[in-house]
């Protein structure tokens, strides 16, 4: 519970810090929203073309894009300092935090917050509340909960994420870039039904690192799709159960990671 | 010896870009995967078309993918913050300072860096595609001439969006603002995202007009054999022109700008 509260207290800090630079700020949070909302305009370009995407309309792809878009934002906005990680290293500023009274994690989380990520979780409400409106959802109350749950789940999930991508620096400290494959690759790929890809990158992309989690799944239940690839149904409801595992798995991979770490010496 | 000088900057450029080996492995993993994911929708999206999009069946729209990824390490289209930090720290004034202007000795470290990326992170980058999948290789060398020319427009065209981009905190102060839209800006409008042709006609035609386009779009425009080549390269000339000369006009104004304090 500590860790929780001083993270509490970091990431307060930092906010105020950002909040000094108030037009700054503001100017950043309009352009993340303005310029996601191009990266939506692809997808709508693609269904000038067709009615039905992997057996997706628009509304239920905008779906999926609206709500892994909030989760994937959420954890941008928290945890996306961990892409300073291979920078720490370098810097030697890495080992600094090794000897500090508190968990090498949370200093390297909370070492900065991604204010401007509001922008583009607002962007990606919008396009929930599109998809919301021509999507002709029968409404119950598992389903208004569950609607909860793929917000809170894909935060977590993506988190996890990035978490586990970043330890990629322990091994080679220039390999930074290939958690981009996955943190960014893995909100790309959640954005299209699973329906349209290939059976390998399928296992990879969807369950090894599992974005299918984020949205898809339990975007079945609430759409009120049949299960495909002959899954059981309770498939749909798992989402919680994997955001928990993949976290346990990422702090996990973290730790062995910081355990093996040595320092450059640079 | 002017001319001297920037060789030697550009072979710095390409010493520096060459040294960050497993960088480039890890850039070329990424750039797989995003290709692959890509790939996969748009293709899936031509099947349910039924018919080719804006010219392109599922040949030309897979070498497309491959070769917007493969474009990317060359035209640094993700980079470009370290003049922005320059800004930052202060040490611009050393540039500032040197017998050649801002904007060419920038210009000549990164055209060093884009050679190199170009032969050991684009070349296997689109071989890995074209080993995957069958993509549309041009065969006639005057075809492969005019695609290098048009790569090298798009490495100045890119070169001056990052440049204005980063000039800009000397007014924004914050660095975060101008670039990250710059960097979404290309993604968008460049056909990076999406190749412009599965625009609805009135945008594509827009998009083909801005200056993004002449980052991504030409040179695979010129790979594909899409359009006219000649029209094309002329385009990229023109806009490769105009924001060079913009870059320069900011960096003037930033010169101005610029106070040194200390002694």
């Amino acid at each position: 519970m500590n860790t929780l509260r001083l993270w509490r207290l970091l990431v307060v800090a930092r906010i105020r810090a950002q909040w000094q630079y108030r037009a700054s700020f503001v100017i950043d949070t309009i352009a993340s929203f303005a310029t996601s909302s191009l990266d939506f305009l692809a997808v709508l370009a693609i269904f000038t073309h067709l009615h039905t995407l992997g057996g997706w309309s628009v509304h239920q792809v905008a779906f999926l894009y609206g709500a892994g878009g909030i989760g994937f934002a959420m954890a941008d906005l928290f945890v996306s300092n961990l892409e300073q990680t291979s920078q720490l290293v370098r810097t030697g500023q890495f080992d600094v935090m090794l000897i500090r009274p508190a968990g090498t994690l949370t200093q390297v989380i909370a070492g900065d917050v991604s204010l401007r990520s509001v922008g583009k979780a607002t962007q990606a409400s919008l396009v929930l509340v599109y998809a919301l409106s021509g999507a002709a959802i029968h409404w119950t109350v598992g389903r208004a909960l569950m609607m909860l749950a793929i917000v809170a789940c894909g935060a977590l999930i993506f988190s996890a994420v990035w978490i586990a991508g970043s330890c990629i620096v322990f091994l080679t400290v220039d390999g930074d870039e290939a958690t981009n494959a996955i943190t960014y690759g893995g909100n790309f790929f959640a954005q299209y039904p699973l329906d349209v890809f290939g059976p390998w990158l399928r296992r990879l992309l969807g369950f090894v690192v599992p974005t299918a989690f984020v949205a898809y799944f339990p975007a079945l239940y609430v759409l009120g799709k049949p299960m495909p690839f002959g899954l059981p149904g309770w498939v749909r409801f798992a989402s919680p159960l994997v955001a928990a595992v993949a976290l346990g798995v990422a702090t996990a991979v973290w730790h062995i990671a910081v355990r093996h770490y040595r320092s450059t010496g640079s | 010896m002017r001319g001297r000088l920037y060789w030697q900057l550009a072979k710095c450029g390409w010493r520096r870009q060459t040294t960050y080996r497993a960088a480039t492995i890890a850039g070329m993993f990424t750039n797989s995967v995003f290709a692959l994911v890509q790939g996969a929708v748009l293709v899936a999206t031509l099947h349910a078309a039924g018919r080719r999009i804006g010219g392109y069946d599922t040949r030309d729209t897979l070498t497309y993918v491959w070769l917007a990824q493969a474009l990317i390490g060359p035209l640094a289209i993700f980079g470009g913050t370290e003049i922005a930090e320059r800004v930052q720290t202060g040490d611009i004034a050393t540039d500032f300072s040197r017998p050649i202007t801002l904007q060419g000795w920038w210009l000549s470290s990164d055209v060093g860096r884009a050679a190199s990326a170009f032969v050991f992170r684009a070349t296997p980058q689109f071989v890995i595609g074209a080993v995957i999948f069958t993509l549309a290789i041009p065969t006639s060398p005057v075809r492969w001439f005019a695609f290098a020319l048009s790569v090298w427009l798009a490495v100045a065209v890119c070169f001056s969006l990052h440049f204005i981009a980063d000039l800009a905190v000397f007014w924004t102060i914050s660095p975060r603002g101008a670039i990250s839209s710059q960097v979404l800006l290309m993604l968008a409008l460049s056909g990076m995202l999406l190749p412009l042709g599965f625009f609805p006609t009135p945008v594509a035609h827009v998009l083909r007009a801005l200056p993004w386009a002449a980052a991504v779009q030409g040179p695979i425009d010129v790979f594909l054999g899409h359009g006219n080549a000649g029209f094309s390269l002329l385009r990229q000339a023109l806009w490769a022109v105009a924001l060079l000369s913009a870059a320069r006009a900011m960096a003037a104004a930033a010169h101005r700008k610029l106070v040194v304090q200390g002694g």
